[in-house]
């Protein structure tokens, strides 16, 4: 039985698959088992980001260790001991996808001396382990392919010399970007320690990063035939995954920066996978999107055997970020170039811009601190569709109020000013320094409202910066005569006009736009002159008095203020009272 | 109330006071007061939901026909302009515009960026020469 990489499924279609095929196995308990365990398995994968907690359920009849315990195999039927081992692989692919420390080689058995579903289910559970495992580094990990069911250990073979040698050089390697993590760690610690350590940890990290691309490949052999790890990894227990749990995909093609890079992020509580080239990284988007963030390396090679040369402006992440875009446009990315100076010195095309650069590794922390308060495009995306009719409602409304208070300096209508707010946000999002951003902590509409104001406030400060009084506003033709914006105007216009004209001459005429400010506070008055606890509550905002402070004036009680605000409000959107009805 | 300028700032707290209120209502109230008005709440909240989903996708739509015709835009540098967003091409000089409501104007995009390697490129590529 073969697979090569070209035939597998992701993950997600071949557990589906398994779950269906054990679904009609009902009566074995031990099918019932493996099922429930798959079916938590398959929403998890399906789920985005944050996701929900996962167990794994143990069968407890199978054997704890990687393989099924001999006695019990020679004593139990050929079936039940399939499904047994089909239950004890399932607890250690949950076990492994909860871990956050590196990956342990997993073991699948393809049971081919069982006919029908059960052969079909081993066979795609070892696809599923072997898709798990062949993902870079591969080192240490061999594939063959078991036709007997049976667990076997992997036979010694001669290691050639230059094998050994880049294990070696692999080690040293380790040991030396550890240490360096190590440093960044107690960076991290403090701000005194950081900005003693930064110098050497720069230092270090430019070492360790000059001829990276010298580096030796991996010793990987890989199983183009089938599925069965060797290697006696000690079994851990399943653990839940934590319901906060974020992910990454890196694509780097050098070995120890991966290491570094994983470790890190795994330390910030990531779940990691990663890609040695461009081709890899596509491969392992297209079936595990979305992730939190993909940290694409500026040098990742089309594949991992083609030769990088560095000399040349590197397109491959471009191609990359450009197809991973292409399937989720709001996918967070970042670009590591550490051998440049600055971010603005990375040749990028213009679509790509707004992606961040790091040229160094301790902008790889900001970055996730910045993803974890800052919303993604993704994240803003997700809050408007969760917008309840009742939110979006209220929105609405104290847009069109908002843009009323700004009077005839408006920006427009509701939706120019929440439009803005939103095209702000969504630049924000884009983390280039430009736009608001949200901090996924305060609540979305609280948020949008305070954009809004923002927006609305500074509209208005602009506007009375550069207000021009009439007298001020006053040119001279061409032969000398006085003219004034306002003589455009006929006897009969309103001032409403007479400001619309004048706008549109490139001016804002003051005196005029405060006659129409006091006519239309004196209208909000007169709509409710036998209303005493409504004019009471205006007269507390038109002095910018919070709700206590006009409890407190008017001796009002919060009932009241409350029924006289909801007065108000209803009066102010009535159409027939002028209002939008908002 | 003594002079004109501040009926203008008094006319800016009370509707920035109503529009805070707002969002002080319950869910039910806000709906119950959208349904006394005669409107649909289903409908307005997707009509709101359009507005806020539209500025993003103008946005997207002006860049991606910057690019086609080859123009390079700075992503930093859109300038609000009061009611339009208002850039250059990196390379023409050319202008390009947009509102939030969706109208997307300017000369750049009346043509190929005249400067561009790359548009010139793909032009010689896709008539073979």
């Amino acid at each position: 039985m073969e697979h090569s990489s070209s035939e597998l499924l992701s993950p997600v279609a071949e557990l589906r698959q398994a779950h269906n095929l054990l679904l009609t196995m009902k009566d074995n308990p031990l099918a019932q088992e493996a099922t429930e365990s798959l079916a938590q398995v398959i929403p998890w994968f399906d789920s985005r980001p944050p996701r929900q907690p996962m167990r794994a359920v143990v069968d407890n009849t199978a054997s704890e260790s990687t393989g099924i315990d001999p006695v019990m195999k020679n004593n139990v039927p050929a079936q039940e001991r399939t499904l047994q081992e089909v239950t004890a692989i399932l607890a250690k692919v949950i076990s492994d996808l909860n871990s956050s420390s590196p990956r342990q080689p997993m073991l699948a058995v393809v049971d081919d001396t069982q006919e029908g579903t059960l052969q079909t289910v081993t066979t795609i559970l070892a696809k599923v382990i072997f898709d798990l495992n062949s993902r870079p580094p591969r080192q240490g990990l061999r594939a063959v392919v078991d036709n007997t069911a049976r667990l076997q250990a992997l036979p010694e073979r001669d290691v050639p010399k230059d094998e050994v040698d880049a294990a070696k050089n692999h080690e040293a390697d380790h040991k030396a970007w550890t240490l360096l993590l190590d440093q960044m760690k107690q960076a991290e610690s403090s701000s005194d320690l950081r900005q003693a350590l930064t110098p050497a940890i720069v230092s270090q990290f430019q070492t360790l990063t000059q001829g990276r691309y010298d580096t030796v490949p991996l010793s990987a052999q890989f199983g183009t035939e089938g599925v069965v790890i060797g290697g006696a990894a000690k079994p851990r227990p399943p653990t839940a995954i934590n319901a906060g749990s974020r992910s990454a995909l890196v694509i780097e093609n050098d070995s120890s920066l991966l290491t570094v890079i994983k470790q890190f992020l795994k330390h910030e509580g990531y779940v990691v996978r990663s890609a040695r080239d461009r081709a890899e990284g596509l491969r392992l988007y297209s079936h595990c999107r979305p992730f939190d963030v993909v940290l694409i390396d500026y040098y990742v090679a089309q594949t991992d055997d083609v030769k990088i040369d560095l000399f040349e402006p590197q397109k491959e992440w471009i191609e990359l970020a450009r197809a991973i875009r292409q399937i989720n446009p709001s996918q967070s990315m970042a670009i590591a170039a550490f051998d440049y100076a600055h971010p603005d010195q990375v040749p990028r095309p213009t679509e790509l811009m707004h992606i961040p650069v790091l040229v160094n590794a301790l902008q790889l922390r900001e970055l996730l601190e910045a993803l974890q308060f800052w919303a993604t495009r993704e994240e803003i995306d997700q809050a408007i569709a969760a917008l309840s009719p009742a939110d979006l409602q209220k929105l609405k409304q104290s847009a069109t109020f908002r843009v009323r208070g700004l009077g005839s300096t408006s920006r427009g209508t509701w939706e120019d000013l929440l439009g803005e707010a939103q095209l702000s946000t969504f630049e924000g999002a884009q983390g280039n320094g430009s736009g608001r951003r949200w901090n996924k902590r305060v609540d979305f509409v609280t948020y949008l409202r305070g954009a809004m104001r923002s927006i609305a406030d500074h509209s208005k400060d602009k506007v009375d910066q550069r207000e021009v009084l009439e007298c001020d506003a006053v040119k001279c033709d061409g032969e000398g005569q006085e003219l004034s914006l306002l003589d455009n105007l006929g006897p009969g216009d309103t001032p409403n006009e007479r400001i619309r004209v004048a706008a549109a001459e490139g001016s804002q005429p003051a005196a005029e736009r405060r006659l129409i400010a006091k006519e239309r506070v004196g209208k909000i008055f007169g709509k409710f002159e036998d209303d005493r606890h409504a004019t009471w509550v205006l007269e507390g905002w038109s002095e910018d008095l919070q709700k206590n402070e006009i409890l407190q004036k008017y001796e009002l009680t919060a009932k009241q203020y409350d029924a006289a605000a909801k007065r108000i409000r209803a009066k102010m959107l009535d159409p027939r009272n002028g209002g939008s009805g908002a | 109330m003594t002079d004109n300028k501040s009926y203008d700032e008094q006319l800016k707290r009370i509707m920035n006071h109503l529009a805070d209120s707002v969002l002080e209502v319950s869910d039910e109230e806000i709906l119950a007061e959208t349904l006394g008005n005669g409107a649909d709440p289903q409908e307005e909240a997707e009509r709101t939901r359009t507005v806020l989903r539209r500025p993003s996708r103008v946005l997207e739509s002006a860049n991606k026909s910057l690019r086609s015709l080859g123009h390079t835009v700075n992503p930093k540098s859109w300038k609000h302009r009061q009611r339009n967003y208002h850039n250059n091409c990196r390379d023409c000089g050319l202008s390009v515009s947009f509102t939030v409501a969706g109208l997307i104007w300017g000369d750049a995009l009346r043509g190929p960026c005249p400067k561009s390697d790359w548009y010139t490129v793909r032009e010689k590529e896709s008539t073979g020469q």
